[in-house]
Protein backbone atom coordinates (compact mmCIF):
# COMPACT_ATOMS: atom_id res chain seq x y z
CA UNK A 1 0.00 0.00 0.00
CA UNK A 2 1.23 3.49 -0.80
CA UNK A 3 1.39 6.23 1.82
CA UNK A 4 -1.72 7.85 0.40
CA UNK A 5 -3.65 4.57 0.56
CA UNK A 6 -2.50 3.97 4.13
CA UNK A 7 -3.57 7.47 5.04
CA UNK A 8 -6.98 6.93 3.50
CA UNK A 9 -7.48 3.82 5.65
CA UNK A 10 -6.26 5.75 8.70
CA UNK A 11 -8.67 8.57 7.92
CA UNK A 12 -11.63 6.24 7.53
CA UNK A 13 -10.82 4.74 10.95
CA UNK A 14 -10.88 8.09 12.71
CA UNK A 15 -13.14 10.33 10.64
CA UNK A 16 -16.29 9.65 12.68
CA UNK A 17 -14.55 10.53 15.92
CA UNK A 18 -13.09 13.77 14.50
CA UNK A 19 -16.33 14.74 12.79
CA UNK A 20 -18.37 14.05 15.96
CA UNK A 21 -16.09 16.27 18.04
CA UNK A 22 -16.34 19.13 15.55
CA UNK A 23 -20.04 18.70 14.90
CA UNK A 24 -21.01 18.71 18.56
CA UNK A 25 -18.96 21.80 19.27
CA UNK A 26 -19.93 23.74 16.15
CA UNK A 27 -23.48 22.46 15.56
CA UNK A 28 -23.03 23.15 11.85
CA UNK A 29 -22.33 20.42 9.33
CA UNK A 30 -20.44 22.53 6.75
CA UNK A 31 -18.21 23.99 9.49
CA UNK A 32 -17.66 20.56 11.03
CA UNK A 33 -16.69 19.19 7.60
CA UNK A 34 -14.20 22.03 7.09
CA UNK A 35 -12.65 21.41 10.51
CA UNK A 36 -12.48 17.65 9.88
CA UNK A 37 -10.74 18.27 6.57
CA UNK A 38 -8.22 20.60 8.20
CA UNK A 39 -7.53 18.09 11.00
CA UNK A 40 -6.71 15.36 8.50
CA UNK A 41 -4.59 17.66 6.34
CA UNK A 42 -2.53 18.44 9.44
CA UNK A 43 -2.41 14.75 10.29
CA UNK A 44 -1.11 13.99 6.80
CA UNK A 45 1.78 16.42 7.28
CA UNK A 46 2.98 14.34 10.25
CA UNK A 47 1.64 10.98 9.23
CA UNK A 48 5.09 9.40 9.64
CA UNK A 49 4.99 10.11 13.38
CA UNK A 50 1.27 9.52 13.85
CA UNK A 51 0.71 6.23 12.08
CA UNK A 52 2.37 4.13 14.78
CA UNK A 53 1.65 6.39 17.71
CA UNK A 54 -0.62 4.94 20.42
CA UNK A 55 -1.89 8.43 21.22
CA UNK A 56 -3.03 9.26 17.70
CA UNK A 57 -6.71 9.27 18.71
CA UNK A 58 -6.04 11.77 21.47
CA UNK A 59 -3.97 13.94 19.11
CA UNK A 60 -6.71 14.01 16.50
CA UNK A 61 -9.38 14.74 19.09
CA UNK A 62 -7.32 17.57 20.61
CA UNK A 63 -6.64 19.16 17.21
CA UNK A 64 -10.32 18.85 16.26
CA UNK A 65 -11.36 20.43 19.54
CA UNK A 66 -8.87 23.29 19.28
CA UNK A 67 -9.70 24.04 15.64
CA UNK A 68 -13.42 24.00 16.46
CA UNK A 69 -12.93 26.40 19.36
CA UNK A 70 -10.74 28.64 17.18
CA UNK A 71 -13.46 28.61 14.56
CA UNK A 72 -16.07 29.58 17.14
CA UNK A 73 -13.95 32.37 18.56
CA UNK A 74 -13.15 33.74 15.12
CA UNK A 75 -16.55 33.60 13.52
CA UNK A 76 -19.19 33.38 16.26
CA UNK A 77 -17.77 36.11 18.49
CA UNK A 78 -17.42 38.44 15.54
CA UNK A 79 -20.93 37.61 14.41
CA UNK A 80 -22.37 37.98 17.90
CA UNK A 81 -20.54 41.31 18.38
CA UNK A 82 -22.14 42.78 15.29
CA UNK A 83 -25.53 41.18 15.86
CA UNK A 84 -25.63 42.52 19.42
CA UNK A 85 -24.50 45.90 18.16
CA UNK A 86 -27.53 46.03 15.91
CA UNK A 87 -29.87 44.62 18.54
CA UNK A 88 -30.21 41.12 17.12
CA UNK A 89 -28.79 37.73 17.95
CA UNK A 90 -29.22 35.61 20.98
CA UNK A 91 -26.85 32.83 19.94
CA UNK A 92 -24.53 33.47 22.80
CA UNK A 93 -27.04 34.90 25.16
CA UNK A 94 -29.48 33.59 27.69
CA UNK A 95 -31.27 30.35 27.39
CA UNK A 96 -34.32 30.42 25.16
CA UNK A 97 -37.19 28.08 24.52
CA UNK A 98 -36.71 25.62 21.67
CA UNK A 99 -39.31 24.03 19.48
CA UNK A 100 -38.78 20.35 20.06
CA UNK A 101 -40.87 17.57 18.58
CA UNK A 102 -40.69 15.16 21.53
CA UNK A 103 -43.40 12.64 22.11
CA UNK A 104 -45.86 13.19 24.92
CA UNK A 105 -44.11 10.72 27.22
CA UNK A 106 -40.64 12.17 26.55
CA UNK A 107 -37.65 10.00 25.58
CA UNK A 108 -38.73 7.03 27.65
CA UNK A 109 -41.25 5.92 25.03
CA UNK A 110 -38.86 6.04 22.05
CA UNK A 111 -36.51 3.39 20.71
CA UNK A 112 -32.75 3.82 20.94
CA UNK A 113 -32.20 5.20 17.41
CA UNK A 114 -34.93 7.82 17.72
CA UNK A 115 -33.67 8.76 21.16
CA UNK A 116 -30.20 9.44 19.78
CA UNK A 117 -31.53 11.61 16.98
CA UNK A 118 -33.61 13.66 19.39
CA UNK A 119 -30.79 14.07 21.91
CA UNK A 120 -28.38 15.15 19.14
CA UNK A 121 -30.93 17.66 17.87
CA UNK A 122 -31.55 19.04 21.34
CA UNK A 123 -27.82 19.35 21.91
CA UNK A 124 -27.32 21.21 18.64
CA UNK A 125 -30.12 23.62 19.44
CA UNK A 126 -28.56 24.73 22.69
CA UNK A 127 -27.07 28.25 22.65
CA UNK A 128 -23.35 28.13 21.96
CA UNK A 129 -22.53 29.43 25.46
CA UNK A 130 -24.19 26.35 26.95
CA UNK A 131 -23.42 23.78 24.29
CA UNK A 132 -19.67 24.28 24.16
CA UNK A 133 -18.92 23.86 27.89
CA UNK A 134 -21.44 21.01 28.11
CA UNK A 135 -19.77 19.16 25.22
CA UNK A 136 -16.31 19.82 26.63
CA UNK A 137 -17.42 18.40 29.99
CA UNK A 138 -19.41 15.36 28.88
CA UNK A 139 -17.73 14.35 25.63
CA UNK A 140 -14.21 15.72 25.93
CA UNK A 141 -14.07 14.93 29.65
CA UNK A 142 -12.44 18.20 30.63
CA UNK A 143 -12.81 19.48 34.18
CA UNK A 144 -14.62 22.72 34.99
CA UNK A 145 -11.24 24.40 35.54
CA UNK A 146 -9.85 23.21 32.22
CA UNK A 147 -12.99 24.40 30.42
CA UNK A 148 -12.78 27.82 32.10
CA UNK A 149 -9.13 28.16 31.08
CA UNK A 150 -9.80 27.02 27.52
CA UNK A 151 -12.76 29.34 27.02
CA UNK A 152 -11.22 32.26 28.89
CA UNK A 153 -14.20 32.64 31.24
CA UNK A 154 -14.65 32.30 34.99
CA UNK A 155 -15.18 28.98 36.73
CA UNK A 156 -18.55 30.20 38.01
CA UNK A 157 -19.75 31.00 34.50
CA UNK A 158 -18.73 27.57 33.26
CA UNK A 159 -20.68 25.86 36.08
CA UNK A 160 -23.75 27.98 35.49
CA UNK A 161 -23.66 27.51 31.71
CA UNK A 162 -23.28 23.75 32.06
CA UNK A 163 -26.11 23.63 34.59
CA UNK A 164 -28.35 25.68 32.28
CA UNK A 165 -27.44 23.47 29.34
CA UNK A 166 -28.34 20.32 31.27
CA UNK A 167 -31.53 21.92 32.49
CA UNK A 168 -32.49 22.92 28.94
CA UNK A 169 -31.81 19.36 27.75
CA UNK A 170 -33.85 17.90 30.60
CA UNK A 171 -36.77 20.15 29.84
CA UNK A 172 -36.69 19.67 26.10
CA UNK A 173 -36.23 15.93 26.29
CA UNK A 174 -38.59 15.65 29.27
CA UNK A 175 -36.09 13.58 31.17
CA UNK A 176 -37.20 12.16 34.49
CA UNK A 177 -34.75 12.28 37.35
CA UNK A 178 -34.36 9.48 39.87
CA UNK A 179 -36.15 11.49 42.51
CA UNK A 180 -39.63 12.31 41.20
CA UNK A 181 -40.04 15.37 43.42
CA UNK A 182 -37.62 17.21 41.15
CA UNK A 183 -39.60 16.45 38.03
CA UNK A 184 -41.38 19.56 36.85
CA UNK A 185 -42.80 18.65 33.46
CA UNK B 1 -28.43 25.38 42.53
CA UNK B 2 -29.51 22.50 44.75
CA UNK B 3 -26.57 20.06 45.13
CA UNK B 4 -28.68 16.93 45.18
CA UNK B 5 -30.72 18.06 42.20
CA UNK B 6 -27.56 19.05 40.36
CA UNK B 7 -26.02 15.61 40.90
CA UNK B 8 -29.12 13.83 39.69
CA UNK B 9 -29.37 16.10 36.69
CA UNK B 10 -25.71 15.55 35.81
CA UNK B 11 -26.08 11.78 36.11
CA UNK B 12 -29.24 11.76 34.00
CA UNK B 13 -27.77 13.94 31.23
CA UNK B 14 -24.54 11.94 31.30
CA UNK B 15 -26.53 8.75 30.77
CA UNK B 16 -28.27 10.18 27.73
CA UNK B 17 -25.15 11.71 26.22
CA UNK B 18 -22.93 8.68 26.77
CA UNK B 19 -25.47 6.56 24.87
CA UNK B 20 -25.02 8.73 21.78
CA UNK B 21 -21.83 7.26 20.36
CA UNK B 22 -20.12 8.78 17.34
CA UNK B 23 -21.80 10.61 14.50
CA UNK B 24 -21.21 9.27 11.04
CA UNK B 25 -18.96 11.51 8.97
CA UNK B 26 -20.20 12.25 5.44
CA UNK B 27 -18.26 9.98 3.04
CA UNK B 28 -17.24 12.92 0.83
CA UNK B 29 -14.93 14.27 3.56
CA UNK B 30 -12.36 11.54 2.89
CA UNK B 31 -12.58 12.21 -0.84
CA UNK B 32 -12.16 15.95 -0.28
CA UNK B 33 -9.09 15.42 1.88
CA UNK B 34 -7.50 13.02 -0.60
CA UNK B 35 -8.20 15.45 -3.43
CA UNK B 36 -6.47 18.30 -1.57
CA UNK B 37 -3.52 16.04 -0.70
CA UNK B 38 -3.21 14.97 -4.33
CA UNK B 39 -3.34 18.55 -5.56
CA UNK B 40 -0.70 19.65 -3.07
CA UNK B 41 1.57 16.73 -3.90
CA UNK B 42 1.33 17.46 -7.62
CA UNK B 43 2.23 21.13 -7.24
CA UNK B 44 5.91 22.07 -7.78
CA UNK B 45 7.73 23.45 -4.72
CA UNK B 46 7.52 27.07 -5.85
CA UNK B 47 3.73 26.87 -6.05
CA UNK B 48 3.37 25.57 -2.50
CA UNK B 49 3.19 27.68 0.65
CA UNK B 50 6.57 29.18 1.54
CA UNK B 51 6.48 27.31 4.89
CA UNK B 52 6.48 23.98 3.09
CA UNK B 53 9.50 24.74 0.90
CA UNK B 54 12.70 22.74 1.61
CA UNK B 55 14.79 24.38 4.36
CA UNK B 56 17.68 25.29 2.05
CA UNK B 57 15.29 26.99 -0.37
CA UNK B 58 13.67 28.91 2.48
CA UNK B 59 17.10 30.12 3.67
CA UNK B 60 18.19 30.88 0.10
CA UNK B 61 15.04 32.86 -0.70
CA UNK B 62 15.40 34.89 2.50
CA UNK B 63 19.05 35.65 1.76
CA UNK B 64 18.16 36.55 -1.84
CA UNK B 65 15.42 38.94 -0.76
CA UNK B 66 17.73 40.56 1.77
CA UNK B 67 20.48 40.95 -0.82
CA UNK B 68 18.03 42.42 -3.32
CA UNK B 69 16.83 44.91 -0.74
CA UNK B 70 20.38 46.00 0.11
CA UNK B 71 21.29 46.20 -3.57
CA UNK B 72 18.28 48.29 -4.45
CA UNK B 73 18.70 50.67 -1.53
CA UNK B 74 22.43 51.32 -1.72
CA UNK B 75 23.67 49.85 -4.99
CA UNK B 76 21.39 51.89 -7.20
CA UNK B 77 22.59 55.20 -5.84
CA UNK B 78 26.26 54.13 -6.20
CA UNK B 79 25.65 52.94 -9.73
CA UNK B 80 24.30 56.33 -10.72
CA UNK B 81 27.67 57.87 -9.92
CA UNK B 82 29.38 55.71 -12.58
CA UNK B 83 26.68 56.12 -15.16
CA UNK B 84 28.65 58.73 -17.08
CA UNK B 85 31.79 56.54 -17.42
CA UNK B 86 30.69 53.85 -19.88
CA UNK B 87 27.65 53.19 -22.06
CA UNK B 88 27.13 49.81 -20.32
CA UNK B 89 27.05 51.46 -16.91
CA UNK B 90 24.62 54.03 -18.27
CA UNK B 91 22.41 51.21 -19.58
CA UNK B 92 22.44 49.33 -16.27
CA UNK B 93 21.85 52.54 -14.37
CA UNK B 94 18.77 53.14 -16.49
CA UNK B 95 17.26 49.84 -15.33
CA UNK B 96 17.49 50.98 -11.74
CA UNK B 97 16.53 54.58 -12.31
CA UNK B 98 13.33 54.15 -10.30
CA UNK B 99 15.19 52.75 -7.26
CA UNK B 100 17.73 55.54 -7.66
CA UNK B 101 14.95 58.13 -7.82
CA UNK B 102 13.35 56.69 -4.68
CA UNK B 103 16.72 56.74 -2.92
CA UNK B 104 17.25 60.38 -3.87
CA UNK B 105 13.70 61.33 -2.85
CA UNK B 106 14.24 59.73 0.56
CA UNK B 107 17.55 61.60 0.90
CA UNK B 108 15.94 64.92 -0.02
CA UNK B 109 13.05 64.31 2.35
CA UNK B 110 15.45 63.44 5.17
CA UNK B 111 17.49 66.60 4.49
CA UNK B 112 14.33 68.73 4.47
CA UNK B 113 13.18 67.21 7.74
CA UNK B 114 16.65 67.87 9.21
CA UNK B 115 16.45 71.51 8.16
CA UNK B 116 12.96 71.91 9.62
CA UNK B 117 14.07 70.22 12.81
CA UNK B 118 17.01 72.61 13.22
CA UNK B 119 14.98 75.71 12.44
CA UNK B 120 12.21 74.94 14.94
CA UNK B 121 12.40 75.83 18.60
CA UNK B 122 12.94 72.88 20.99
CA UNK B 123 9.50 73.45 22.54
CA UNK B 124 7.76 72.93 19.19
CA UNK B 125 9.84 69.82 18.48
CA UNK B 126 9.06 68.33 21.90
CA UNK B 127 5.38 69.29 21.54
CA UNK B 128 5.17 67.61 18.13
CA UNK B 129 6.87 64.50 19.44
CA UNK B 130 4.43 64.34 22.36
CA UNK B 131 1.50 64.83 19.99
CA UNK B 132 2.78 62.02 17.75
CA UNK B 133 3.17 59.72 20.74
CA UNK B 134 -0.32 60.62 21.90
CA UNK B 135 -1.80 59.84 18.46
CA UNK B 136 0.06 56.53 18.39
CA UNK B 137 -1.20 55.63 21.89
CA UNK B 138 -4.75 56.61 20.90
CA UNK B 139 -4.62 54.35 17.82
CA UNK B 140 -3.26 51.52 19.94
CA UNK B 141 -5.95 52.04 22.57
CA UNK B 142 -8.80 52.18 20.06
CA UNK B 143 -7.45 49.08 18.34
CA UNK B 144 -7.28 47.25 21.66
CA UNK B 145 -10.83 48.24 22.59
CA UNK B 146 -12.09 47.07 19.20
CA UNK B 147 -10.20 43.78 19.54
CA UNK B 148 -11.56 43.16 23.04
CA UNK B 149 -15.12 43.92 21.99
CA UNK B 150 -15.03 42.02 18.73
CA UNK B 151 -13.26 38.93 19.96
CA UNK B 152 -14.39 38.77 23.59
CA UNK B 153 -15.88 35.45 24.62
CA UNK B 154 -19.17 36.12 26.27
Amino acid sequence: MTDAQQFEVFMRNYQNMVFSTAMRLLASQPDAEDVTQEVFLRAYERFDQLRDSPSVGGWLRTVARNLSLNHLSRYCSRWSFFSELFGGGREDGEEHEMEFPAEEGGLETLDQADRRVLVEQALQKLPVAQRVPLVLFHFEELTYGEIAAKLGVSLGKVKIDIFRGREALRRQLRLRLADEQFETT
Amino acid sequence: MNDEYDKQLEARVRRELSALGELEAPPEIARRVMRVIGRRAAAPWYRREWQSWPLELQAGSLAGLLAAFVFLCFGASRLAQFATLTPAAREVSGWFSLADAIWHAVNVLASALGLVFHSLSPAVVVGSAVMLLFCYAACLGLGTIYWRLAYARR
